[in-house]
């Protein structure tokens, strides 16, 4: 363990350097993590290439600013990651600011037996066929961990219009696993 | 961060177990050519140099390239001097022969006797043009010899002697005729009338 934390920091002075190698080194250390979240922001795998060939230039461009004393270099790496991701995402669709309170809905039931029946990737084609402002705050809420406020200031959009979007993608995965279960 | 509920938990198990796809090298060429162009490194990438254009194969594209270039400017200077040749051949018209003299050279000689005529009146007057003006404006301005500024002490002969002498550059070039006439080509005593296709008198219309 020792040894890997060791090899990063001589990978992170090496890209602080701007030296390929180190560059080369960090990115496949972090390829199958990075990897993981891109694909949950993405319609399929090129878009997913995409977003890990924008987010790691910008991490080797701003690897001066990364401060390991303000948090860990994996959280570094995931935000950027993310940002890349939403801002995929945000090409692909607008955010609709139009929604009223009053149409978020009870949250839809969802069949846990069901989803646990289910195969990874069977999971991730019923979050990619969600509509993409949907897809995206499905992801940061219910993957991620975000809360509403926080998915608002990140897709600057009000915590309503983030409820509502949830509400859908629930809405929309129950009618879709009741679809498969029949 | 909010507690999540037990499907949101079965469904984060689940897309961190989703395969990789196998695109490590193909998004790391990428990123490394995106790097190249933002953030050049003195280690540089992957990428094959370019091969130097003195060795191997690539000395025989230096030298043929060379060979390109160099019939290239033979052309360019010997362009002139060929059209030079055929402007001078008696089948051209007059205006490609006007090309070849410049009109400045057949006003010469009647502006070059009035210019080059000492000048016994008054010193130059400064007339507030151009010391630079080019030779077909100081030919304009003698033969026009407007008055200038309105000056009613300014007789038109003056006017001209001092647009003549101010305006024309220093000097001339002489007008030199050729010493060795050219050597005319094709055949002579040949003009376009003998061309000229007329109707036999059975063919009019």
């Amino acid at each position: 363990m020792q040894t890997i934390a060791t090899d990063i920091q001589e990978l992170l002075d090496g890209c602080r350097a701007n030296r390929r190698s180190a560059q080369e080194g960090l990115y496949r250390q972090f390829y199958g993590f990075a990897m993981t979240i891109a694909l949950r922001y993405s319609r399929d795998e090129l878009d997913a290439a995409d977003i890990m060939s924008h987010a790691f230039v910008k991490i080797f461009k701003s690897i001066h600013t990364f401060d390991p004393e303000k948090g860990s270099l994996h959280a570094w790496i995931k935000r950027i990651v993310v940002n890349e991701g939403l801002d995929h995402i945000k090409t692909r669709s607008r955010f609709s600011e139009e929604v009223e309170l009053e149409s978020v809905a009870q949250p839809a039931y969802i069949n846990n037996a069901a989803l646990e029946q289910m195969g990874a990737e069977e999971i991730m084609n019923l979050i990619k066929r969600l509509p993409p402002a949907t897809h995206a705050v499905f992801v940061l809420y219910a993957v991620e961990g975000y809360n509403h406020r926080e998915i608002a200031e990140r897709l600057h959009i009000s915590e309503g219009t983030s409820k509502w979007h949830l509400s859908e993608a629930r809405k929309t995965l129950q009618q879709q696993l009741q679809h498969l279960n029949n | 961060m909010h507690p999540k509920e037990r499907y949101e938990e079965i469904i984060t198990g689940k897309l961190t177990a989703l395969p990789l796809p196998d695109m490590a090298d193909a998004i790391w060429l990428r990123i490394e050519r995106q790097l190249d162009i933002d953030l050049p490194s003195d280690e540089g990438g992957n990428m094959p140099e370019p091969p130097s254009p003195w060795s191997g194969g690539g000395l025989a594209v230096g030298a043929g390239l060379l060979a390109v270039v160099g019939a290239l400017i033979a052309f360019l200077y010997l362009q002139p001097v060929s059209n030079k040749i055929t402007n001078n051949t008696p089948a051209n018209t007059p205006a490609n022969i006007q090309v070849a003299t410049p009109t400045i050279n057949n006003d010469i000689p009647s502006n070059q006797s009035a210019l080059m005529k000492p000048v016994n009146g008054p010193p130059a007057a400064n007339t507030g043009k151009p010391q630079t003006a080019a030779p077909e404006t100081a030919i304009a301005d003698v033969t026009i010899a407007p008055t200038p500024n309105g000056d009613s002490s300014f007789t038109p002969a003056e006017n001209l002697t001092a647009q003549a002498t101010t305006n024309v550059p220093a000097a001339l070039p002489e007008v030199k005729q050729d010493t060795v006439p050219k050597k005319r080509r094709g055949l002579q005593n040949i003009s376009d009338k003998d061309y000229r296709i007329v109707p036999k008198n059975g063919d009019a219309p």
